[in-house]
């Protein structure tokens, strides 16, 4: 199937010199300098680890530790599921499916990927692998954005959350799921206009995701399958590799993952050798071997994205823990003279306590009588697209110029509805 | 051709995951995971311990096939790294146990309100209280119920916080709300007037009995407990308070 009309295509320049003999594996070579990231990995680990040698049991390390490992282990389970479902779509949807799923109009698309998470909730450290596997299906990258930053808002339980935390009141319910949705859709359609195809995407970050495949020495059932409706592959996960990738009939997309492997993806590229076929079908000639041969190679590519994004969370998670451990909450309140400055002050806690969207209603409550209702809200929109831990984790797969481009317009926008909202909707109060 | 450096990479990853696994599995033994999270959430973990098993297996099975270019092992190498840094600091966490006087300084602000009025962040029912005999609250309900419960006999649980800007013969007993996570937790708190002059260090768990009276700090009411007794208590088995 052809691309949509003015989607582009992540591996589109890929695909389209593909034939089934034009196009030979290619084999990575050995690396044989050191990964800059793999470095600064290590080097920031025993930064983070130092603490725990030089300041021995003070009360500040122990509200450090609780906390860090709180926001870890609160945020880890979401991470595996989100990687769960990025692995199962990896072997088991194609791209065709996925992208037929799309309105064709990329407008009612990013609206649509807006809405998304009213039927698919998750919370923000869920959606960044789900995000990292559509983008990797082919998802436009500024619809899977429009996803990425509304997901965490507009969903029914943040919702529930937020209606429950604010004793039942549907204003500052709505406006928040509404704000959200505003503010999403806006980046979203700016992201396509000023990033179109995969330039917001950071080499190594997505292209270089494992694709479906299996080594050269598996012991699959490699009989090709019988062609298959709407897949744009001529096999399956079973292959032996190396093998070129089958070409897609009748102009059908290509599924070859770029040959990049500098930036922070690095690493996981490295297990799935050879690039081909995406897809699974659930039924299929040899029925369920293959299909739990495909569940397997679906569990492999969770454990891939899950050990990948887990890196960037801890990091995130370590400078908010640090944040919150360091700096007295009441010294962003004495700071709030104005609503202006009382605004941007929640936006800097937003991003400094790095709550689950699930959970920073009841925080920003707490708030009802100290400081406009205004602020709260900046608080509760800002919080769920972007954070210390969020930045970190956006960082392993989207570039640095598109994730300054993505924060200043989250930043502009939340303040400017805030205010808006503050002085002509609530009266000032 | 099998590498070598492939193969530890991949060691590197089974034994991240194996970590991990172990990690989970002790905190959920013995309720470990309520230092850090909300126990109604433990089937989130448990679900995460069978997801990192399943990872676990289906990496492991992986492991020693040869692949044809080398794995990353300095990658591996950062990403080990990275994820056992959660690990050293979970240790320390569990031994010095729940949020203390430390994390309330930090997280507490004046004016803020953690129950609305009966409503909000805890829709419970309401709850008759006795004239004549102790009724056992929670701080929650204490700010809660402030105005029904003044001047009725209470027991409240909590920690120690000796504020010097109190008055020589008051101190703050507090616990902490919390929705998910001890990152979300919000500090609930109450004065205590002992009759005697016994003193408690930061931190300690204690119950203090008394009457509920109700006093003004910083222009906001506060909960104060005119107690008759003070008593040091161990820890109990949820250190946090629930909205819920």
């Amino acid at each position: 199937m052809a691309n949509l009309p003015g989607f582009v295509n992540v591996n589109s320049e890929l695909s389209e010199a593909i034939t089934p003999t034009a196009v030979t594996p290619a084999v990575p070579k050995a690396r044989s300098k050191l990964p800059g990231w793999s470095l600064s990995a290590i080097a920031v680990a025993v930064l983070m680890a130092i603490p725990l040698l030089v300041a021995g049991r003070t009360p500040t390390l122990h509200t450090l530790s609780v906390t860090f490992v709180s926001i870890v282990l609160e945020a880890l389970p979401f991470v595996m599921l989100g990687s769960l479902i990025g692995g199962l779509i990896e072997v088991f949807v194609s791209r065709e499916r996925l992208t037929a799923l799309l309105p064709r109009n990329r407008t009612l698309a990013i609206m649509a990927a807006g809405l998304l998470g009213l039927v698919f909730p998750v919370c923000e450290c869920a959606i960044i692998p789900v995000t990292r596997r559509l983008v990797r299906k082919g998802i436009p990258f500024s619809v899977a954005v429009a996803y990425l930053i509304a997901g965490p808002i507009v969903n029914p339980l943040v919702a529930a959350s937020t209606y429950v935390a604010y004793a039942g009141d549907w204003l500052i319910t709505f406006a928040r799921l509404g704000c959200g949705f505003g503010i999403a859709v806006f980046i979203a359609t700016v992201i396509d206009e000023w990033f179109a195809g995969q330039k917001a995407l950071r080499p190594g970050g997505i292209e270089t995701l494992p694709a479906h495949t299996c080594g050269p020495s598996c012991d699959h059932d490699h009989t090709p399958l019988p062609s298959r409706e709407g897949l744009g592959k001529g096999d399956a996960t079973d292959h032996p590799t190396p093998h070129p990738p089958v070409a897609p009939p009748q102009g059908g997309t290509g599924f070859t993952p770029l040959p990049l492997r500098e930036g922070l993806g690095e690493g996981d590229a490295t297990d799935h050798p050879t690039p081909h076929s995406p897809v699974v079908p659930l039924r299929g000639a040899t029925g369920g071997r293959r299909t739990s041969t495909a569940i397997t190679h679906a569990l492999e590519h969770a454990a891939d994205d899950f050990l990948h994004v887990s890196q960037f969370l801890i990091i995130g998670a370590f400078a908010a823990a640090a944040s919150q451990s360091f700096i007295a909450r009441q010294a962003f309140v004495d700071l709030a003279e104005t609503p202006s400055i009382t605004i941007l002050l929640m936006m800097a806690m937003a991003v400094v306590l790095n709550l689950c969207s699930e959970a920073d209603a009841f925080v920003a409550a707490s708030f009802r009588n100290t400081l406009p209702l205004a602020a709260q809200l900046a608080f509760l929109v800002l919080g769920p697209m972007l954070d210390l831990k969020l930045i970190a984790m956006y960082l392993s797969f989207v570039r640095k110029r598109a994730l300054l481009v993505m924060i200043v317009l989250m930043c502009v926008l939340v303040f400017a509805m805030s205010l808006t909202l503050h002085h002509f909707a609530w009266g000032g109060v | 051709m099998n590498r070598p450096g492939y193969d530890i990479a991949n060691f590197l990853r089974i034994l991240i995951l194996g970590f991990w696994v172990i990690a989970f599995a002790w905190l959920l033994s013995a309720n470990r995971y309520q230092t850090f999270i909300q126990p109604k959430l433990w089937p989130l973990l448990a679900g995460a311990l069978v997801l990192l098993i399943l990872f676990l297996l289906a990496v492991y099975f992986r492991f020693g096939r040869p692949a044809s270019h080398d794995a990353g092992l300095w990658s591996r190498a950062g990403q080990f790294s990275l994820l056992l840094v959660p690990l050293l600091y979970m240790q320390v966490g569990v031994t010095q146990g729940s949020l203390g006087s430390d994390a309330f300084e930090k997280r507490s602000v004046t004016g803020q309100t953690i129950t609305p009025g009966g409503k909000g962040i805890r829709p419970r029912e309401q709850v008759e209280y006795s004239h004549d005999k102790t009724n056992e609250v929670d701080l929650l309900r204490m700010l809660e119920d402030m105005e029904r419960l003044e001047g009725l006999p209470v027991s409240v649980v909590g920690r120690v916080y000796n504020d010097d800007t109190l008055p020589a013969e008051r101190y703050v007993v507090y616990r902490f709300v919390i929705t998910c996570c001890a990152a979300d937790a919000l500090p609930v708190g109450a004065l205590v007037e002992p009759g005697t002059l016994e003193k408690f260090a930061d931190d300690e768990w204690i119950r203090a009995t008394g009457i509920m009276r109700t006093t003004m700090v910083d222009g906001e009411p506060s909960p104060l407990v005119m107690a008759t007794k003070v008593e040091k208590i161990d820890p109990p088995a949820n250190p946090y308070l629930s909205p819920f």
